[in-house]
């Protein structure tokens, strides 16, 4: 008799449903995919009927039902925490209590209410929620974890110890003093959106001059010798305010924040550049303390500070582990596929079975819907759409890659949608790296977002140490790591310019659209066996060009989150200046849609990020 | 949230967790480590399991006994009363579940 599981993470940020069965993941997605609301935190309704479907059972087919968080201690802390900044607490207090009091308590009886079922609804502390998230579905037998992100119950920072189905607890640092708090309050002071405009931040990071180190490591955290750190709470608002910075940090960085969507000039830069510094720093110590404390060779990251991907290359190259594996939905999302692993594995008997070849059991995270082709025709038809039926996978690959080759800008759904921030071919924008000006027409006419921003290349598995210096799989565009200094070009940076534009146009290398700033590149490698009809493409496009890589943004606008079905992609399609769109087996060009009228009040739809 | 729902949470701050926490003040109680130095490492929870059931009236029985093995009797002795307020907040959210993402990353 199989068993059945259902993880949920909601209520703070990003929320999701997973189903495992019997140890096995079968499904997982965000609810924002399905809600159109990016990030968005409710019980993620949409997302739990999708995993019930996909694994063909009703809701009392279930076993049990694991949220990803416990109250208990989330409570204790909130008190303890208003209570701590009294002076000012009643801002905060009106501002987080209403849903803190009238969802917290209350998250068994909402679920079992919402699924119509009574069955045990159990609860597990969200950082053993990350660190399950981050070790059952990774290659290793036996791991350090370390997970880190702005705060969970009153953990921010956790070292686990995994082992077969066990997972032990070793230490943990505690709020106030977290390092994702430390980055969002520095994603807060430069103006990006707290929860959301990280990755801007770190994105940035390569303008700027890490000018600030210094300061923030004399008056902000303070980075102990045993891999520990601690926060000077002076300088933050986030006990005792709705902000996450005071008057105080204002005056350390010569003024107060900059406003969003304010032009970003060289102190956004410098900052981005240090706190990316210092963060590289702590998470170092981090994982220092991990393999010393463990006495494990291998690693596994979660938490929303393992997204740091300019981070997570520096922990490889560090070489403090021999092996290293990051949930790719390291943010609150995974953990409901770690919340119910969790119990799949210590209360139903689970048995986790590693690969025999060494892969991990994440199923390249394509743990989303699929639309299959039939549904696909059905809905282009009704809609009367034109589009070029191409039964033959090789043939549509051979044509999607002719049309990038060409310059053209391809949208791609097809298979299942990826769970985690990351597109990986599922549901992807496809580009020609080779062109100077790919990164900023897709910034400006196709994302609609700030032209600063890199885009990630995916590369051939087998052609990965042809363009980067980059010796381990990255399949989940989880790792930076240098392009090949053969392929770059001289570029004289100016440390004093505020030109990002000018900057971005300038060439640095064969691949320039994905060689970021700094000659670095968030790599995502391709293998025939996860998503092999995306491999034929890459194969088919470096057939044409030499080049075994393309630029692989995710599919949707600023603001908006990823698409999900046909309906979400082919309105993002014509919203947008791409080319073409692949929708399963069915091959859509802009030129020959239905011209819509010029109407841009779309873009309100979605609230900036 | 509606004008109801905010005079109770103001009317419970000012006369029960303002009171309770400058109470704690008054006793130097450090509700938060907020030192500046030293190693911030600490032993996980252990006494609270991963894994089991936690109804809204176990939640209550076991927050009260928390805050008193840690000697915060001031709050304790008002989680009754926070309780009896989350129940009567409960309606709005149950209809709304709408959250503010933002807040919930500080607190």
């Amino acid at each position: 008799m199989s068993s059945h599981v259902l993880g949920i993470s909601a209520f703070y940020h990003d929320a999701a449903a997973a189903l495992v069965r019997d140890g096995k993941l079968v499904a997982a997605v965000q609810e924002e995919r399905f809600s159109r609301k990016k990030h968005d935190p409710r019980l993620p309704k949409s997302a739990i009927n999708y995993c019930l479907e996909e694994a063909f059972i009703e809701a009392d087919d279930l076993d049990a039902v694991v949220f990803y968080d416990n109250s208990l201690l989330t409570l204790e802390r909130a008190l303890c925490s208003i209570a701590s900044g009294a002076a000012n607490g009643n801002e905060v207090w009106m501002k987080s209590a209403p849903t803190l009091l009238g969802v917290k308590p209350f998250i068994a009886d909402l679920l079992r209410k919402r699924l119509g079922i009574d069955v045990p609804i159990l609860f597990a502390k969200h950082h053993t929620s990350h660190a399950a998230s981050a070790f059952y579905p990774s290659p290793f037998d036996e791991a350090a974890v370390l997970t880190v992100d702005g705060v969970g119950e009153w953990a921010t920072t956790s070292i686990h110890r995994g082992s077969d189905v066990a997972l032990e607890a070793v230490s943990e640092i505690r709020y106030p003093h977290s390092l994702g708090l430390l980055y969002s309050a520095f994603t807060y002071f430069t103006g990006f959106k707290v929860n959301s405009g990280e990755y801007k931040l770190m994105g940035l990071a390569p303008y700027g001059e890490p000018r600030y180190v210094d300061l923030i490591c004399d008056n902000l955290i303070e980075l102990n010798e045993d891999g520990s750190f601690r926060l000077n709470l002076e300088y933050f608002g986030y006990i005792d305010s709705n902000r996450m910075t005071n008057a105080k940090f204002d005056e350390l960085f010569g003024g107060p924040p900059r406003t969003p969507e304010a032009r970003i000039g060289r102190r956004e830069m410098d900052i981005a550049a240090s706190i990316q510094k210092v963060t590289e720093t702590a998470v170092l110590g981090l994982a220092r303390r991990a393999r010393e404390t463990t006495g494990c060779s291998k690693l596994c990251l979660a938490g929303g500070v393992a997204l740091n991907c300019v981070a997570n290359g520096e922990l490889l190259r560090e070489g403090i582990f021999e092996e290293v594996w990051i949930q790719p939905a390291a943010g609150d999302a995974g953990g409901a596929v770690g919340a119910a692993l969790l119990a799949s594995y210590q209360k139903f008997g689970g048995v986790r079975a590693l690969n025999s070849d060494g892969r991990d059991r994440q199923q390249g995270s394509y743990l989303g819907p699929r639309f299959g082709p039939a549904e696909v025709k059905a809905f282009l038809d009704r809609e009367s759409y034109p589009y070029h039926l191409i039964s033959k996978e090789s043939d549509l690959a051979a044509r999607a890659a002719k049309l990038l080759a060409q310059g053209k800008v391809v949208g791609l759904l097809h298979g299942r949608m990826e769970f985690g921030p990351r597109s990986l071919g599922g549901r992807s924008i496809l580009g020609d790296p080779r062109s100077a000006d790919t990164q900023t027409v897709m910034n400006l006419k196709i994302k609609y977002r700030e032209s600063f921003r890199p885009f990630a290349p995916s590369v051939l598995r087998e052609r990965m140490l042809d363009f980067f210096d980059l010796d381990v799989e990255s399949p989940y565009m989880l790792l930076v790591a240098p392009v090949k200094k053969d392929r770059c070009l001289p570029f004289e940076r100016d440390p004093e310019s505020e030109d990002l534009l000018a900057m971005v146009r300038a060439p640095r290398s064969d691949i320039p659209a994905v060689t970021h700033i700094d000659y670095s590149a968030r790599v995502q490698s391709v293998d025939g066996i996860d998503h092999p009809f995306y491999h034929r493409i890459l194969s088919d496009f470096e057939s044409l060009t030499g080049f075994g890589v393309l630029v692989n943004t995710s599919f949707n606008v600023r603001g908006e989150p990823i698409v999900c079905s046909p309906q979400d992609a082919y309105r993002c399609f014509q919203r947008t200046a791409m080319d073409a769109l692949i929708l399963e087996n069915c091959l859509l060009l802009k030129d020959e849609q239905p011209e819509i009228p010029e109407d841009d009040s779309w873009k309100e739809e979605y609230e900036l990020d | 949230m509606n004008s109801t729902d905010e005079k109770r949470l103001r009317k419970f701050w000012r006369k029960r967790l303002n009171p309770a926490a400058r109470s704690l003040a008054a006793r130097g109680v450090e509700l938060l480590d907020q030192g500046a130095s030293g190693s911030s490492w600490n032993e996980p929870p252990r006494e609270v399991p991963d894994l089991e059931e936690l109804s809204c009236a176990e939640l209550e029985g076991l927050l009260i006994a928390r805050f008193e093995s840690s000697g915060l009797h001031e709050l304790s002795e008002l989680v009754p009363d926070l309780m009896r307020l989350a129940a009567e907040l409960r309606p709005s959210h149950e209809s709304e579940d709408e959250l503010d993402p933002f807040v919930y990353v500080m607190h």
